[in-house]
């Protein structure tokens, strides 16, 4: 274990992490930011972002996150590269497990994000790469004149099905026993239209199966039996936070968004978390507010332990 | 030489991540790495990425054994993944 006392930990370097600990380092506060793989988090990639304040023709999202970067080592963060597995609350210190140490510090804020919940499919982790994508303006290409099939519910599923429908010979949508969800009629319509789209209601993946690669699907819960899939593009759900929040004694709402309150703090004193994971707007804006949010709060906490 | 092959498409929202790691990393080795990148919208890219059996991009292939699909990958991987080829490299 880490001997050294952090004034605060931030789990996550998306930009909700990165606003907080601009505000805590600012202030004197030595500040650590545990990040398991990209800073900068989901706003970090070639997209345009439109609607950033400050920014009228739009910002690429790794420009953007790049800033919010340089002006957290400005201030003398440090940070860790490192996957987060645990939280203990002593009082008035906290304890931050990772797979490669434990930390102490005064405070923690998290700033987990969303956790995408994986199907859990058999031969999703097998066939992953080899059959098996999760994006399809990325992947399509490699099955052009293919068969394949689009996993999943939701506005991105229905998007993802008319992509592919442009280039395989042939796609089964298949949304789940749930249904697509409302709110894009218009787009459901149009899919439901092509005359190489095939729409499987009713039905789940039981598994996926192949031998280098993918060759198909075995269905359950409707008209069972077999397809003959070259690609199977996923659509992963969102979810809100995972079981170490939870262990941690974090109270959640029944979507698992982290409950907290006009300061960001959670059921836990000194305790703070902001962004997707407190569910609080999707937006870079938004988990931008509330991390500066919950930077203040987390320093106020701290200066009243030193008093 | 290791030789780092990287995979990816113009229009893939997870290419330039990657690309730009592998850059990174790679400039750490000096001379004793190289990078490839090979673009799978070019015919040729293609081509080649369906004879390795590449169906998703980015995949990043370290002395021929693939390594990474999709991005993010963490750089404590990759370069590991290098100093593994390197140590098996004659």
């Amino acid at each position: 274990m880490s001997e050294e006392l952090y004034d605060v930990i931030i789990i996550g370097g998306g930009p909700a992490g990165l606003t907080a600990s601009i505000y805590t380092s600012r202030q004197g506060l030595r500040t650590l930011i545990i990040e398991r793989k990209q800073l900068g988090g989901r706003a970090w990639g070639p997209h345009t972002i439109e609607n950033f304040p400050g920014f009228p023709m739009g910002i690429n999202g790794t420009d953007l996150m790049e800033k919010f970067i340089s002006q957290s080592r400005k201030f003398g963060v440090e940070f860790k590269e490192e996957t987060f597995v645990g939280l203990t609350d002593m009082g008035e210190a906290k304890m931050v497990m990772t797979r490669k140490g434990i930390y102490l510090s005064k405070a923690v804020i998290l700033t987990i994000g969303l956790q995408r919940k994986s199907l859990s499919l058999p031969g999703e982790t097998e066939y992953k790469g080899r059959g098996v994508c999760y994006c399809a303006i990325c992947d399509g290409p490699f099955f052009k004149d293919m068969p394949v099939a689009v996993v999943g519910a939701g506005k991105e599923a229905v998007e993802d099905a008319l992509t592919l429908s442009r280039t395989s010979s042939k796609v089964y949508a298949i949304p789940g026993s749930k249904g697509y969800g409302e709110g894009f009629e218009e787009e459901l319509e149009e899919l439901a239209q092509l005359s190489n789209v095939e729409i499987l209601e009713g039905t789940d993946i039981a598994s996926i199966e192949g031998e280098d690669v993918v060759t198909g699907l075995t269905l359950k819960n409707g008209p069972t039996g077999k397809l003959d899939v070259n690609g199977v593009f996923l659509i992963l759900e969102n979810v809100g936070t995972g079981s170490m929040i939870k262990d941690a004694g974090i109270e959640t709402d029944t979507g698992g968004c982290i409950q907290v309150d006009e300061n960001q703090e959670t059921n836990l004193k000194g305790i703070y978390a902001a962004g997707d994971c407190a569910c609080s707007g999707m937006q870079v804006v938004t988990a931008a507010g509330d991390g500066g949010k919950a930077g203040l709060a987390a320093f106020r906490f701290v200066r009243s332990l030193k008093s | 030489m290791v030789k780092v092959e990287v995979y990816f498409s113009p229009v893939c929202p997870h290419c330039p991540g990657a690309r730009k790691l592998v850059t990174e990393v790679v400039s750490q080795f000096g001379g004793s790495v190289e990078v490839e990148e090979v673009n799978t919208y070019t015919k040729e890219g293609m081509e080649r990425g369906m004879a390795n059996q590449v169906m998703a991009v980015p995949t990043v292939f370290v002395d021929g054994e693939r390594k990474f699909v999709g991005f993010p990958f963490s750089r404590q991987d990759l370069e590991d993944s290098i100093r593994q080829a390197q140590g098996d490299s004659p």
